[in-house]
C-alpha cells in the first residue's frame, strides 16, 4: 500500500502509451496503397528477340552497377543457363524452349514487378522500401539494415544483395529509373532503348486496355490473360505471352495481396498491447500465486 | 556424478542409423526393358475410384506381334463369327469391381500361367510386375514417350505435363518425383479415352482398296433398296455420292466400333483365308492401331487425285448460299483443292458428301453442331472451314514472314475477293510482275538506312532481292495467286498503309514513325518500326536450313568505343 501512489501513475502511463501507439500503427498500415494513375510498362515477350539492349541500357544508366563489356552484352551463350538479377544486373532476358514452334524459342524480360501491394514494402522493418505516387517501388540505402526479409517476402524473388561488399552492402533492384529518368520527364532506359519496342509505358489503366485490345486482335498469338493485372493485388509491370506463364517462370499467383496476408497477423499481434499485456499477466498471475503459496507454507511451518 | 559413458543407447542409434539407410534400397527393381516404353496404358474403369495399386501398361504391339498366330480373337471376342467386339476381357462385366478384377486377372495371368507351363517366354504373374511400382512412373523416359497418350488430356495437365517436359534435366528430375501418381491417375478415369489422330484413309488407300475389290463398292458400303429401285429406274449406275449416303441401320462409319469391324475385320479374315498376290504390297496384313490412326499426310499430283476417285463432282463449281441473303456466289476450284487435301473428309467431314448447308443453316440447328453457315465458311480457327485452311496455309514458314506482322496492321481481307460470283473469275491466276517494272528507276538496288544512326552504323538492306523473294514465293503457291490481286502486294508487306503512285518511291517511314523516343498510342516509333518490320518478318521466316539474320550485327555494324 505504501507503492499505491507510484503504482497508480504507472498505472496511467501504460494505458496512455498503449493508446497512443496503437493509433499510430493503423495510419502506417495504409501507406502501402498507391494512387490510381501511376505508371506502369507493358511487356509484350511475344515480340522478344533476346538483343538484350535492355540490359545493357540498363547497365549503363545506373552509375554504381559494374559496368559490363559490349562482348558479355552481346554474347548469345548467356542463354545456356537461367540467369537471376542480381546485385550487378537489375534486369535479364531468358530464354525458353518454345513447346509450339520449337525453332522460335520465347524470350522473357525479368525485373522488379513494381508491385501495386508490394510484400517487400511491408516486410522491411525500417521502411528502406516505399512505394511511390508514380508507381515505383524506391530503396533508400540509408536507412536500411541489410535484415533482408524483402528478399524473403518477394514472391518473384527479385531483391539481390551486396554479399561482396563488406563494409556497405546494399540490397539491389531495378528502380523504374525513377530518379534518373522518370523524374526528368524520360522514359525508364529499358523501354526507350528495346529496337522491337516490347515495352510500353504509361498509365497503368491505360496499359491494361491495351493488353486487352492487343489480346482480342490478335488471339491466336496472346494467352487471354495479361499477367500483373490483378495478380498479388496487381503489378506495375504487366506480361503478355503466347505461351503459358509458368514456361517463362512467371509464378502462378493468387490475386489477394500479400501485405493482407501478414499485415493483420503482424498488427494484430501487438493491437493495444493486448496480446502482450495478457500474457504477461497470466505470467505475473502465477508468480503471485506461488508465491502467495510458499507463503502459506512457511506461514504453516 | 557417474562419468562413465552409457554405451548401450549410443550403440542402438548406430544400428539404428543403419539399419535405416538401408531402406532406399527396396525401392530398386530390376530396369524395364525398352518393350514397355511404347505400350498403351490400361484405361482405368470408371468404377475403380481407389487405386490400391499402380495402373498397368500394357504392351499392345508386344503381344499382338507374338501371338500372331492365334490371332486377335485369342484376346477378343469374335460376334456373329464375323465382326470383333474389341473391349476386353471378353464378357466383363463393367459394373461389378470385384468380378471385373477377376476379368483381367483370369484373362492376363492366365494365359501368362498357361504359357509358362508350356516353356513359352511370357509376361509377368506377380502383382507388382504389372502394376509398376511408383519410381518407375515418375522416371522422365516414360513420361517423354508416352506423349501421345497425354494429348487428349492436356487441358487438366497443362502444368504437371510441363514442369517434366522441360529441355532443362535437373528440372524434370526433380519435378517428376514430386508427381502424385495415384491422384494423376484416379482422375484419368473420369477422361476420355486415349486420344488417336483420325484414321487417315487418303485418295490412295481407296484407290488401292477399289482396285483389290473389283471396285465391288458393296463391299464396305451399303444401299439401301429404296435407292437401288430409284436408281435403277433412272437407268443410272450408284455414284460415289449415293453409296456413301447410305448408313446401315444400327452401325455408322464414324462410330469407332462398327470402322474397326469393318476395317480390322475384313483384314483379319483375308488374313486367315491365306488371300496372297503377286504383289507383296498388297497382301493383307493384321492392322494395329498406329497404322490406320497416324497423322501423315500425303498428297498426291492432280492427276492421281483426280483420276483416284470416280469423283462426280465437277472441277470448277459455283458455291451459292441462300438466294434470299443477297451474297454473291463463290467461285471454286474443287480439282485444285483435291490436290492439297488427302482425303475427302479434310473438307466433307462426318463421311457424307452431303453440301455443306444442309446441317449448317444461317441461324445454325443441332445436326451442324449449331455452326452457322458463315462459321463453317470463315472460321478462323477450324481446320473444316475456307477461312480456317487458309489461315493455317499462312502460318508455313514462307508466308508468315509477312501475314504474322506486318499483314494485320494492313487492310482486312475483302470479302469480294472470293464472292466474285461468276466462274469467269477462277481462271485468272494473278501472278505479281517483276518487282523492277514496279520500283522507281531512281531507287538504287541495295540501299543504306542510316536514319538512326547511333551507336551502330547504317544498315544494309538489299532492297530488290528481297522484293524478288517475296514476289517468287507468292508466285508459286496458287493460293497467294488467288488472294494477291494487287501487283503492289510484295511492296505493301512493307510498306504498308502507304498510298503507291507509279514511278514515285512511296513515302518515308517517319512520315507516321516519328523518329522521336516515346511512341504515339499504339503507333511504334521509328526504331520500333524498323525492327519490328524486319526482325519481325525475320523471326518468322527463318528455318533450320536458312536463318535469317536476328541479331544486332546481322544488319548494321556496331561503332567501335561503345
Amino acid at each position: 500500500m505504501s507503492n499505491s501512489r507510484r503504482q497508480f501513475l504507472k498505472k496511467v502511463a501504460g494505458l496512455g502509451s498503449v493508446a497512443v501507439l496503437g493509433k499510430a500503427q493503423n495510419s502506417a498500415a495504409k501507406t502501402n496503397k498507391p494512387k490510381a494513375d501511376s505508371f506502369g510498362v507493358l511487356v509484350d515477350t511475344t515480340a522478344c528477340i533476346g538483343c538484350r539492349s535492355c540490359e545493357k541500357a540498363c547497365n549503363r544508366i545506373n552509375k554504381d552497377l559494374p559496368r559490363k563489356s559490349t562482348e558479355f552484352l552481346e554474347d548469345k551463350s548467356v542463354f545456356n543457363q537461367k540467369r537471376r538479377m542480381d546485385a550487378s544486373a537489375y534486369t535479364v532476358v531468358n530464354q525458353y524452349p518454345n513447346r509450339k514452334q520449337p525453332e522460335k524459342p520465347v524470350y522473357a524480360k525479368f525485373q522488379c514487378m513494381h508491385c501495386q501491394e508490394p510484400a517487400c514494402v511491408s516486410a522491411c522493418i525500417v521502411g528502406a522500401l516505399e512505394k511511390d505516387a508514380n508507381g515505383a517501388v524506391k530503396y533508400d540505402p540509408w536507412k536500411c539494415i541489410g535484415c533482408r526479409y524483402c528478399m524473403a517476402a518477394c514472391p518473384f524473388q527479385v531483391p539481390a544483395y551486396e554479399y561482396e561488399n563488406v563494409l556497405t552492402p546494399e540490397v539491389r533492384k531495378c528502380t523504374f529509373c525513377f530518379d534518373t529518368r522518370l523524374s526528368k520527364g524520360k522514359l525508364p532506359a529499358c523501354v526507350q532503348s528495346c529496337p522491337m519496342q516490347v515495352m510500353t509505358f504509361g498509365d497503368r489503366n491505360d496499359l491494361i486496355e491495351i493488353g486487352k485490345k492487343k489480346i482480342r486482335r490478335r488471339p491466336d498469338r496472346y494467352n487471354n490473360h495479361i499477367y500483373g493485372e490483378k495478380e498479388i493485388g496487381g503489378t506495375a509491370w504487366m506480361i503478355l505471352a503466347g505461351v503459358p506463364f509458368e514456361e517463362i517462370d512467371l509464378p502462378k499467383l493468387g490475386t489477394h495481396p500479400i501485405p493482407e496476408y501478414t499485415e493483420p497477423i503482424q498488427h494484430a499481434i501487438f493491437k493495444w498491447f493486448l496480446p502482450p499485456a495478457a500474457l504477461y499477466s497470466t505470467i505475473g498471475g502465477i508468480m503471485w500465486f506461488m508465491k502467495q503459496r510458499t507463503k502459506n507454507i512457511d506461514n504453516q511451518e | 556424478m557417474n562419468t562413465k559413458w552409457n554405451l548401450h543407447p549410443l550403440f542402438a542409434l548406430i544400428v539404428g542409423i543403419l539399419l535405416l539407410s538401408c531402406l532406399p534400397l527396396y525401392g530398386f527393381s530390376e530396369t524395364e526393358s525398352s518393350e514397355m516404353l511404347d505400350s498403351q496404358w490400361v484405361t482405368i474403369p470408371e468404377i475403380f475410384t481407389d487405386l490400391e495399386r499402380g495402373p498397368v501398361k500394357f504392351p499392345h504391339d508386344l503381344h499382338a506381334d507374338a501371338l500372331k498366330k492365334e490371332g486377335c480373337k485369342l484376346c477378343h471376342q469374335v460376334e456373329n463369327e464375323k465382326t470383333l467386339n474389341f473391349a476386353f476381357p471378353k464378357n466383363a462385366d463393367n459394373q461389378d469391381r470385384d468380378s471385373l478384377i477377376n476379368s483381367y486377372h483370369d484373362a492376363c495371368i492366365g494365359c501368362h500361367e498357361d504359357k509358362r507351363k508350356e516353356d513359352l517366354a511370357t509376361g509377368p504373374e506377380t502383382c507388382g510386375e504389372c502394376h509398376l511400382a511408383e519410381q518407375k512412373l515418375q522416371t522422365k523416359e516414360y513420361l517423354a514417350k508416352d506423349h501421345q497418350y497425354y494429348e487428349g488430356l492436356q487441358d487438366t495437365y497443362h502444368q504437371d505435363c510441363l514442369a517434366c517436359h522441360q529441355k532443362d534435366h535437373s528440372l524434370a528430375k526433380a519435378a517428376a518425383e514430386e508427381l502424385d501418381w495415384k491422384n494423376f491417375y484416379v482422375k484419368t478415369s473420369k477422361q476420355k479415352q486415349v486420344h488417336w489422330p483420325k484414321a487417315n484413309f487418303t485418295y490412295r488407300l481407296h484407290n488401292k482398296h477399289e482396285t483389290a475389290l473389283d471396285n465391288k463398292c458393296e463391299n464396305c458400303h451399303y444401299l439401301s433398296p429404296e435407292t437401288k429401285a430409284k436408281l435403277e429406274n433412272d437407268g443410272k449406275q450408284p455414284g460415289c455420292q449415293d453409296w456413301l449416303k447410305e448408313k446401315i441401320a444400327g452401325s455408322d462409319f464414324t462410330n469407332r466400333d462398327s470402322a474397326h469391324q469393318k476395317c480390322i475385320g475384313c483384314h483379319i479374315k483375308n488374313k486367315q483365308e491365306q488371300v496372297a498376290s503377286a504383289d507383296d504390297q498388297q497382301k493383307n496384313s493384321n492392322l494395329f492401331c498406329k497404322d490406320c490412326h497416324n497423322s501423315s499426310q500425303e498428297m498426291v499430283s492432280e492427276e492421281q487425285a483426280v483420276a483416284s476417285i470416280q469423283c462426280q463432282q465437277k472441277e470448277k463449281i459455283l458455291i451459292q448460299s441462300q438466294p434470299e441473303l443477297r451474297m454473291p456466289a463463290v467461285p471454286f476450284n474443287h480439282s485444285s483443292h483435291q490436290t492439297t487435301t488427302d482425303s475427302c473428309q479434310s473438307c466433307h467431314h462426318n463421311n457424307s458428301l452431303a453440301s455443306c448447308s444442309e446441317c449448317h443453316t444461317p441461324e445454325g440447328i443441332a445436326s451442324g453442331d449449331n455452326i452457322t453457315l458463315y462459321e463453317a465458311y470463315h472460321a478462323k480457327t477450324s481446320e473444316l472451314s475456307c477461312t480456317g485452311c487458309h489461315e493455317t496455309e499462312k502460318k508455313a514458314a514462307e508466308c508468315s514472314g509477312c501475314h504474322e506482322s506486318i499483314a494485320h496492321n494492313g487492310k482486312e481481307d475483302s470479302c469480294l475477293t472470293c464472292h466474285s460470283g461468276s466462274l469467269d473469275k477462277l481462271a485468272v491466276h494473278k501472278q505479281l510482275p517483276d518487282p523492277k517494272r514496279l520500283i522507281p528507276e531512281s531507287t538504287p538496288d541495295k540501299m543504306k538506312i542510316g536514319r538512326l544512326e547511333n551507336e551502330y552504323h547504317a544498315a544494309k538492306f538489299p532492297h530488290l532481292e528481297i522484293v524478288r523473294t517475296l514476289t517468287e514465293i507468292s508466285n508459286n503457291s496458287q493460293l497467294s495467286g488467288s488472294f494477291h490481286t494487287d501487283p503492289t502486294t510484295a511492296c505493301q508487306s512493307c510498306h504498308h498503309n502507304a498510298p503507291m503512285v507509279k514511278d514515285v518511291a512511296p513515302p518515308k517511314c517517319e512520315t507516321c514513325h516519328t523518329a522521336r523516343n516515346e511512341p504515339i498510342n499504339d503507333v511504334p516509333t521509328l526504331l520500333g518500326a524498323f525492327h519490328q518490320s524486319c526482325l519481325g518478318c525475320h523471326k518468322e521466316m527463318s528455318t533450320e536450313e536458312k536463318q535469317l539474320p536476328q541479331d544486332c550485327s546481322g544488319c548494321h555494324e556496331p561503332k567501335i568505343n561503345n
